[in-house]
């Protein structure tokens, strides 16, 4: 039982925790705004949008991908936060040149529309599909098919390891983006690199456990806040953080309510929301933080 | 190696922010520029940084436009000083050793870390160096910046081939630092680097300019040695103001004041 069901399910809280973690710290440095997480460049907005479409209309979307039952929904997510990023990317280039605002606000507009189609694609769903949509919107780390689970672990193994190589760059970043290119980072192409390694990630991820929020947007934070800016530290230690957030919150999920299973979306807002909380104020009173 | 720029223009859609300059500055002087709000200057420097291509004409460094140098070669021969640095959550020393990433192919830690140690008492800042940037004075944070530059650049010995551009680097600072920035920039142009700096105050541009270039609506009004551009009338004509240099009996030197246009 370990090896077959345990394992497997271990090692995906891993890799999907890693994966989120890291990819948001790569994301904040990227944008130098502390609010940013891997869901603004439209990655996790995009794979729920193709989600729903795989869920509601299953049919429609066989035809055009005619995988083995399972495979669907996990390929249709990683294509449309692919996707979704790839046409956010697109829609802030002009004359070979990426602007950071331009993402962040194209980012904020595509989420926008691709929660509409979300909501309507929920709207017309029968009772079945909506409950089947509202359980991989909360996200879920035992539903992975078999057989999508390996190439899933690639992928954001290979987000993350590559994140971690950018420690250089990212830290010349914080300096601002002309200053960055002055001490030689090629800044374009730093953006390309870092936004397609944790789109394929969080993609693989989101794909295999459907969205979990907060990781991204909290592990960068709290290795900030307890280890400086510095992303020799950042990078992995928001990696190794999520992994442990979401391996420990997989864990209460599994058992809390025995024999049932609760949403491991729901056990990480519900419990790193208030933690979080706690330890911003801490900070303040400290006079760490403005 | 030096950096020159030939007819280039720079257009954002219908506006010209630069028009048409040729400037080659030269090494080991210290080449100031001067001209009103929104004349240009700053353009100039980012289009002789790299960091923007001309639209018309070119800009090139030892014969090869800026644009095919890749980031990291161009890095090692020329560092640009921006006003300040951002109130950042790093120690000073760690951002002042940010300005050897370009190096870290042909560095060690031992040399880094003396080029940060050198480049922290040049700039003045050495008793800050374990203090938070974000805990600095605007002032303080100037003087990083520079200190960050310094360690960007080659070894005194190697600064023949370097270029340093200064974006107002005594914008935020005291007179007595001023003088130690602007002395900081002239021992850099000893040492053999081209270094132009754009400067707001006309009495320090007399006092340490080895050239000059006036700009005025993006283009180039007058260049070449400081004694030949910087005069009353060429200034009074780069400002559009009255501007008239006074004798300073103690250095022999000139201070420059200025007047409204309609007085």
């Amino acid at each position: 039982m370990l090896e077959v069901i345990r394992g497997p399910r271990v090692l995906l809280a891993c890799c999907v925790g890693a994966t989120l973690g890291g990819g948001g710290a790569v994301m904040e440095a990227l944008f130098r705004n502390p609010l940013a997480d891997p869901g603004l460049i439209g990655v996790s907005a995009g794979a729920a949008m193709a989600a729903a479409l795989a869920i509601v209309m299953a049919d429609a979307v066989g035809a055009v991908l005619p995988l083995p039952r399972g495979w669907q929904l996990p390929i249709a997510a990683f294509i449309g936060g692919l996707g979704t990023t790839v046409l956010v990317y697109a829609l802030a280039r002009r004359d070979g040149r990426t602007s950071v605002a331009g993402m962040l606000l194209a980012g904020i507009a595509v989420n926008a529309i691709a929660g509409a189609v979300t909501g309507l694609l929920t709207y017309v769903s029968d009772d079945q599909q909506l409950r089947q949509l509202t359980m991989w919107s909360m996200g879920s780390l035992g539903g992975a098919a078999p057989g999508t689970l390996t190439p899933a672990l690639m992928l954001m193994l290979l987000s993350t390891l590559g994140g971690l190589l950018l420690w250089r760059p990212l830290n010349l970043m914080l300096l601002g983006e002309a200053e960055a290119f002055h001490l030689g980072v090629a800044v374009d192409r730093l953006k390309m690199t870092a936004v397609v390694l944790v789109a394929v990630g969080v993609g693989a991820a989101v794909a295999a456990a459907g969205p979990i929020a907060f990781v991204g947007l909290v592990a960068p934070h709290l290795v900030r806040l307890l280890g400086g800016a510095d992303h020799r530290l950042v990078l992995p230690g928001a990696a190794l953080l999520g992994t442990a957030m979401v391996c420990l919150a997989d864990l209460a999920a599994r058992t809390l309510v025995l024999p049932a299973e609760l949403p491991v979306g729901l056990i990480l807002a519900a419990g790193g929301g208030p933690f979080f909380l706690a330890l911003l104020l801490t900070a303040r009173r400290r006079g760490d933080l403005p | 190696m030096s950096v020159r720029l030939n007819r280039a223009s720079y257009r954002v859609r219908s506006k010209t922010l630069v028009d048409d300059v040729t400037c080659a500055p030269q090494r080991g002087r210290l080449t100031v520029v001067l001209g009103a709000n929104g004349a240009g200057k700053s353009t100039l420097l980012r289009l002789l940084a790299g960091e923007i291509a001309p639209t018309d004409g070119t800009a090139l460094l030892g014969g090869r436009p800026l644009a095919a140098w890749p980031a990291e070669d161009l890095a090692r021969r020329r560092a640009v000083m921006p006003q300040a640095t951002r109130p950042l959550p790093l120690r000073v020393a760690e951002v002042v050793a940010l300005g050897r990433a370009p190096h870290r192919r042909q560095s060690s830690a031992a040399l880094d870390a003396r080029v940060v140690g050198e480049a922290l008492e040049e700039a003045g800042v050495a008793h800050l160096a374990d203090r938070p940037v974000a805990s600095l004075s605007g002032g303080q944070r100037q003087r990083v910046a520079l200190a960050r530059t310094l360690a960007q650049l080659p070894p005194p010995r190697a600064r023949d081939s370097a270029v340093l551009l200064l974006d107002e680097p005594t914008s935020a600072l005291d007179p007595a630092h001023q003088h130690a920035v602007m002395a900081v920039a002239r021992r850099v142009a000893a040492d053999g680097a081209a270094v132009v700096a754009v400067l707001h105050d006309m009495t320090l541009a007399l006092r340490y300019g080895d050239d000059a270039m006036l700009l005025r609506d993006g283009r180039l009004l007058a260049a070449g040695t400081a004694d030949s551009v910087l005069t009353e009338s060429l200034l009074g004509a780069t400002y559009r103001c009255r501007v008239r240099f006074l004798p300073d009996p103690v250095t022999g030197g000139r201070v420059a004041v200025s007047e409204p246009a309609a007085a």
